[in-house]
């Protein structure tokens, strides 16, 4: 979250805080509203060292989706798949694991 | 207990100075109904002529403690009359007559802000003085925001975000939460 930009750091933080509102009035138990907690703290300490501005705006709205997404589903937690979404794999061996999606097929702006 | 006995003495007393510390309340009225029915009429005109003169003591939190320990009363052993010598009178102005009723004396907007910082950052309590700087005690942008969501539920407001972009120091966060409760009420 090194913003390369005033603008970016100030959209990072607006979406830090509505992830934290989120968490007060989330209609769930408590371990929902503590993992959303927890998540939005460490996806931002893990995206903490992005510099440029393409990549941090992808992160952004990465992160302002799962948000919708959450509400809409009354779920919290990200929907797993086997396989990124959008890949295609002949070979079982290329599997490189389950995925988090997270909706970046949408381009942002 | 050894502190039971010696303070068995002294806890008439106290009793009696919190009563008439108190005008007026709730809790100086049930605090009397209880006692009513264990002191004796004489006593209780006794320390009311006597205590009436005392003001804000000092160790009020001791003392406060010390009454509400005792106030299920060991009444047993009633001395007729309360000693007078260990009452240590001290004439204060009658403004700094406060209503205590628990221990802690009330918190200030920055007294508040100041223990929230120092739950949510964990640092010591003397670094929290009022000019210090959020990133000086160790808080990155995300605690401050953190930070700012904690003193929003406390307080029981909505910081805009601009005003909370601007956020520094200590103070100019009391500052900013007296503002908007000042707006709100």
């Amino acid at each position: 979250m090194a913003a390369a930009t005033a603008a970016s750091r100030a959209r990072a933080l607006a979406l830090y805080r509505k992830l934290l509102r989120t968490a007060r009035v989330w209609p769930g138990p408590e371990a929902e509203k503590q993992y959303i907690r927890i998540e939005s703290r460490s996806q931002f300490e893990a995206n903490r060292h992005l510099t440029k501005p393409e990549e941090i705006s992808q992160k952004i709205f990465e992160g302002e989706s799962r948000h919708d997404i959450a509400w809409h589903y009354k779920i919290p937690y990200p929907r797993l798949h086997n396989f990124p979404v959008g890949s295609f794999t002949e070979k079982p061996s290329r599997i490189t694991g389950p995925a988090v999606e997270v909706g970046y097929i949408l381009r942002p702006e | 207990m050894p502190g039971v006995g010696s303070r068995a003495g002294h806890s008439r007393q106290q009793l009696s100075i919190e009563r008439w510390r108190f005008g007026g309340s709730a809790y100086q009225r049930a605090e009397e109904k209880k006692a009513a029915s264990i002191y004796s009429r004489q006593m209780a005109i006794i320390s009311a002529s006597s205590t009436i003169k005392v003001a804000a003591a000092s160790a009020a939190p001791q003392r406060a403690c010390a009454a509400q320990k005792s106030s299920v009363a060991r009444f047993n052993g009633l001395k007729a009359f309360p000693s007078f010598k260990q009452r240590a009178i001290v004439m204060r102005p009658a403004s700094v007559r406060r209503l205590v009723i628990s221990a802690a004396a009330e918190p200030t907007t920055l007294s508040k802000v100041q223990s929230i910082i120092i739950e949510q950052l964990a640092c010591e309590k003397d670094k929290v003085v009022p000019e210090a700087k959020f990133a000086d005690l160790g808080a990155d942008s995300l605690d401050t925001v953190e930070i700012m969501m904690a003193l929003e539920e406390e307080f029981k407001i909505t910081l805009d975000e601009d005003n909370a972009g601007k956020i520094s120091t200590v103070q100019e966060a009391a500052d900013l939460i007296q503002s908007f409760m000042a707006k709100s009420a």
